[in-house]
């Protein structure tokens, strides 16, 4: 369960504030996945990353599962964000120096997992992505729709219970934007992982559970 | 601590490509010409320091008891004496010099005659002798006296021009030859260059109306006792002889040294600052061009505190190879100018033949811990900067 509850966030610049989110609230059951949705600048990536404690709110709080992540410690949070949440970014975000197996494992690896068996998990959560055989491969070897995929097998190798994704088909074409999105969705349904996806698109906004429109930082609908 | 090695290893090993990385790679080379750098200069130097102290202060004695006037019969049989009886171990001897001049290749040049009792050269006076052959009342000459006067080896006489045997006499120029024994080195340039040792008894003959003696000089078994035996002699002589420590004979040489130990010190920290800054430079570079890569990192979970471990072990592993390697290579730069010829040198002009080199280890270990502690300062302070909470504004 997410609550999130009057969230505000304004980032000062010289002597102007610019309030990049104004009282945000919304709930989201477990298991549930929602779509943030609004124009460019809306906030809807602030937000994102503010419930996935990337970023701290100015003012209000977001509780998972009844822990409030913006008053955690730095240590604390870190924890947090190995055990429970996986992100995907609008660019992919991989490793450069290090093979898609290696990427994918490095989750695990943080959560002091064995390398043998991080490596075992690693190739199903390949294979689950469609990208058995390309293992050893390094990011720059692959196509845009590969890399995508290799970061979402990277994001749930952990199995967390949230997922989080900013604008994940933004970088590709329809095709390949359209095998990301049912993988993502296929995922929340499999894994049973509460997913939020940030996205401009309507029709991928649909095939989700809940929607929220952000304009200029307020929430205006809900559903 | 597995994970942190496992990146580190990964980020070490990758092939530069970028315009960063060749940075990265000139301010590692940069660390590597540093420390060779100050090591070689901080050998070179020490190398002069130790020449210089060890030339001037063996040659010279650590005690010289002297009149003005020089020392009359009863004066030498009480000082004779008092250092016999000392409770200070020591070897003594008695000296008077007379000065000439040495016609050579090159042209006259001033020497100067110093009478010792010859039996006790090696006890008294820290010099090298090579004997040409042996015969008796012969003279040992600076062997850089040879170099000016070639005929000495050959003949094994030594010419020399000085004034009137007397100095009641006129000042007529007297020109005479002494069998040479063979030759002694100090390794300094000014006393090997200009001195010629003679018996004393040799000197008074041929030069002196008169059997004068200067003083004594004397040499004791533990140099830590120096002070003592001046305390002991000024105590039982008082005023009647002047004493001279071998530290009051070289002030002004002493003085110099001091100097020289501070230009030497104040020259190696500006360089290990150069080296340090360097350090600072690279840290900042490699870890703003991995800026992105550790945010990602820290966004999958890996806190703070282990990113900062990680930049510490590539910090580490980069500076200490650069440093390592630096060392080594100012080791083989130091054997190699410690080994004859070495960097050959103008005597005249430096007082010493080649260029001097005196080195310990523990200088590159310690030189190499303290590149490891800047390096690990400097990723401390770097990871802090760079890695604040930025992420968003990175990944975005």
């Amino acid at each position: 369960m997410i609550e999130v509850k009057n969230i505000t966030k304004t980032f000062s610049h010289k002597e102007t504030e610019i309030h990049a989110l104004k009282d945000v609230s919304f709930e989201l059951c477990k298991g549930k996945s929602l779509a943030i949705c609004g124009a460019s600048g809306a906030g809807k990536s602030t937000l994102l990353n503010i419930i996935g404690g990337l970023d701290r709110p100015t003012k209000g709080n977001v509780l998972i599962n009844g822990c409030d992540i913006s008053q955690m410690s730095e240590q604390e949070e870190s924890q947090f964000r190995s055990q429970h949440l996986g992100f995907i970014f609008q660019f992919h975000h991989l490793l450069n120096d290090f093979n898609i197996l290696e990427n994918t494992m490095v989750p695990l690896l943080i959560r002091k997992v064995s390398h043998k068996q991080a490596q075992e998990q690693a190739m199903t959560v390949l294979q689950k992505v469609g990208l058995k055989g390309l293992e050893k491969r390094f990011t720059q070897e692959l196509s845009g729709g590969e890399q995508q995929r290799a970061a979402l097998a990277r994001a749930i190798i952990h199995r967390p219970a949230l997922l989080f994704a900013d604008e994940p088909t933004g970088n590709l074409d329809e095709q390949n934007a359209s095998k990301v999105f049912d993988l993502l969705c296929n995922l929340n349904r499999d894994l049973e992982a509460t997913l939020i996806v940030v996205t401009h698109s309507k029709h991928y906004a649909q095939k989700l559970n809940h929607k929220i429109i952000l304009d200029s930082g307020k929430l205006i609908e809900k559903t | 601590m597995k994970l942190i090695l496992f990146l580190a290893k990964r980020y070490l090993f990758s092939s530069p490509k970028s315009f960063r990385s060749w940075m990265i790679l000139v301010a590692t080379a940069g660390i590597f010409f540093a420390t060779c750098m100050v090591l070689v200069s901080l050998g070179v130097l020490a190398g002069y320091q130790k020449v210089y102290k060890e030339a001037v202060l063996g040659f010279s004695t650590h005690i010289i008891v002297y009149k003005e006037e020089g020392l009359s019969q009863g004066d030498r049989i009480r000082l004779k004496t008092f250092l016999k009886k000392s409770a200070t171990k020591n070897h003594f001897s008695p000296y008077h010099f007379f000065e000439a001049i040495a016609p050579g290749d090159k042209g006259p040049k001033p020497i100067i005659f110093k009478g010792i009792a010859t039996r006790k050269i090696k006890d008294v006076y820290n010099v090298e002798l090579e004997d040409f052959e042996t015969i008796e009342n012969g003279v040992y000459v600076g062997v850089d006296v040879l170099t000016h006067q070639r005929s000495i080896k050959e003949k094994g006489l030594i010419q020399y021009l000085s004034s009137g045997r007397s100095l009641s006499e006129t000042q007529a120029q007297y020109m005479g030859t002494i069998p040479v024994q063979g030759t002694f080195k100090s390794g300094y340039y000014d006393f090997d260059s200009r001195f010629i040792l003679m018996p004393l008894t040799l000197l008074h003959k041929l030069f002196l109306d008169e059997p004068v003696v200067s003083g004594y000089e004397v040499r004791l078994v533990d140099v830590g006792d120096i002070q003592k035996l001046k305390e002991a002699l000024l105590y039982h002589f008082g005023a009647d002889f002047e004493v001279l420590t071998w530290d009051e004979l070289n002030a002004s040489l002493l003085q110099a040294l001091k100097i020289d130990r501070t230009v030497v010190f104040t020259v190696s920290f500006l360089i290990l600052m150069i080296a340090c800054m360097n350090v600072f430079g690279f840290n900042f570079l490699f870890f703003i061009q991995r800026k992105r890569e550790f945010l990602i990192l820290s966004a999958l979970g890996l806190g703070l505190k282990k990113l900062r471990r990680l930049m510490a072990v590539i910090s580490f592993a980069l500076g200490g190879f650069a440093a390592l390697v630096g060392s080594i290579c100012a080791l083989l730069v130091l054997s190699w100018l410690a080994k004859d010829p070495g960097v050959p040198m103008d005597p005249q002009v430096y007082y010493v033949n080649k260029v001097p080199v005196y080195f310990e280890v523990t200088w590159f270990v310690i030189f190499f811990l303290a590149t490891i502690v800047l390096c690990y300062l400097t990723s401390v302070i770097a990871g802090r900067v760079i890695l604040r909470r930025t992420m968003t504004a990175n990944l975005g």
